[in-house]
């Protein structure tokens, strides 16, 4: 049987591939820090909005003074206070090609990566969305609070779980965004979980 | 000063073990794209938390696991209906090496044809068994460990494989004959 073992041994080794760039490994995990950077400012820009505007709100509750005249006011509350607002975007990479992502506290929204303008929101229990990207294909994207030891994001499909393009979303490192083409995943998702590295289920919806 | 070094070991380590770990991901996912995503996504991911490892800690180790884990993974969903000999899948056809040719000697580019067969004839989780014993040389308990099975059920299923290619030899020398 050694003799046998040592042939099958020396095949899985022939014919192995060049090692990876570490280079572009290094850019393509700076890339996706950056952009968690840029999203937790985006995050903070919100809250200090949606905190100003309760604020607001309870001021006119309490039946506060009028302000002085010339005195600067923050505008009225709407119901889409926290929506993304054209022109005032921080450079976020995209998720897929010309969509990005914005993370509100109540919200999460795929965003026009060019002027902001909302392609479709969600509140934030609802895990998935779909969304086209700008030459008009179809993209499953998924966001969960699945904790740092997130390595993989699926959806269940009834063949089978599908894995998604996993990395870091906006607000925390608790939070993780997944996405996959339409075609690969075209039912509506029966669950969806997140794997650790181990493969243990640590999170599931 | 120390982000620098941690790059230069970071750089080290994938020329070391990337290598590997795409060969290992395209033996257990049978497709060479797909082992090239899942070896970019792992290096990234070990990337992200080379800084926070202490000198004890084994990124090799790590970066396997989730190979593994996401080859696996990745196998199962093309796998349904389960693959056939008949189909292998887009892995890369066996090539010959340098040393084949200098040699003359087929047998080596022959080995990897029809190991390529018995492995495309087995489960995901068979296939990671055999390829962690025998690409990897992990010992039987280590690879119940990591895939979460009974040690014992490693070498009954590397047994198997082995005479699955004991036959596939046998077969291609009688019809050289």
């Amino acid at each position: 049987m050694t003799a046998l073992e040592d042939r099958l041994r020396a095949a899985l080794r022939a014919d192995a591939p060049p090692p990876v760039d570490a280079e572009s490994i290094m850019e393509g995990a700076q890339r996706r820090r950056n952009m968690v950077a840029a999203r937790v400012g985006a995050a903070v820009v919100a809250l200090v909005v949606v905190a100003g505007v309760a604020l607001g709100l309870v001021s006119r509750s309490r039946g506060d003074q009028a302000p002085e005249p010339g005195a600067i006011v923050m505008s009225t509350p709407a119901a889409g206070a926290a929506e993304p607002q054209p022109g005032i975007r921080p450079s976020i990479p995209d998720i897929v090609p010309g969509r990005s992502l914005s993370v509100f506290p109540d919200r999460w929204c795929l965003v026009s990566s060019s002027d902001g303008r909302p392609f479709g929101c969600a509140p934030l229990k609802d895990h998935v969305q779909r969304v086209s990207d700008d030459q008009g294909v179809g993209w499953l994207v998924m966001l969960a609070a699945s904790g740092p030891d997130t390595a993989v994001l699926q959806v269940e499909q009834t063949a089978a779980w599908v894995n998604l393009r996993t990395s870091p979303a906006p607000g925390s490192e608790n939070r993780w965004v997944g996405v996959v083409p339409s075609t690969e995943a075209p039912e509506e998702p029966r669950a969806s979980r997140a794997l650790s590295a181990e493969g243990k289920e640590i999170w599931r919806a | 000063m120390a982000r620098a070094l941690n790059d230069r070991a970071f750089v080290a380590f994938v020329a070391a073990s990337s290598s590997r770990l795409q060969l290992l991901a395209q033996h257990l996912s049978a497709d060479q794209v797909t082992a090239g995503d899942i070896t970019r996504t792992v290096l990234e991911n070990v990337y992200r938390k080379w800084d926070r490892w202490g000198s004890s800690a084994d990124p090799y180790a790590y970066a396997r696991r989730l190979v593994v884990q996401l080859s696996t993974e990745q196998a199962r969903q093309a796998a349904a209906p389960p693959p056939t000999a008949d189909h292998q899948g887009p892995a890369p056809t066996p090539r010959l090496s340098t040393g084949d040719l200098a040699t003359g000697d087929l047998a080596p580019l022959v080995d990897r044809v029809l190991v390529r067969r018995v492995l495309a004839e087995l489960t995901p989780r068979d296939r990671a068994i055999v390829v962690l014993r025998y690409l990897e040389d992990m010992p039987p308990a280590a690879i119940g460990q990591q895939l979460g099975i009974r040690k014992g059920l490693v070498e009954p299923v590397c047994d198997r494989a082995l005479a699955q290619l004991h036959k596939y030899a046998l077969q291609t020398r009688e019809g050289e004959a």
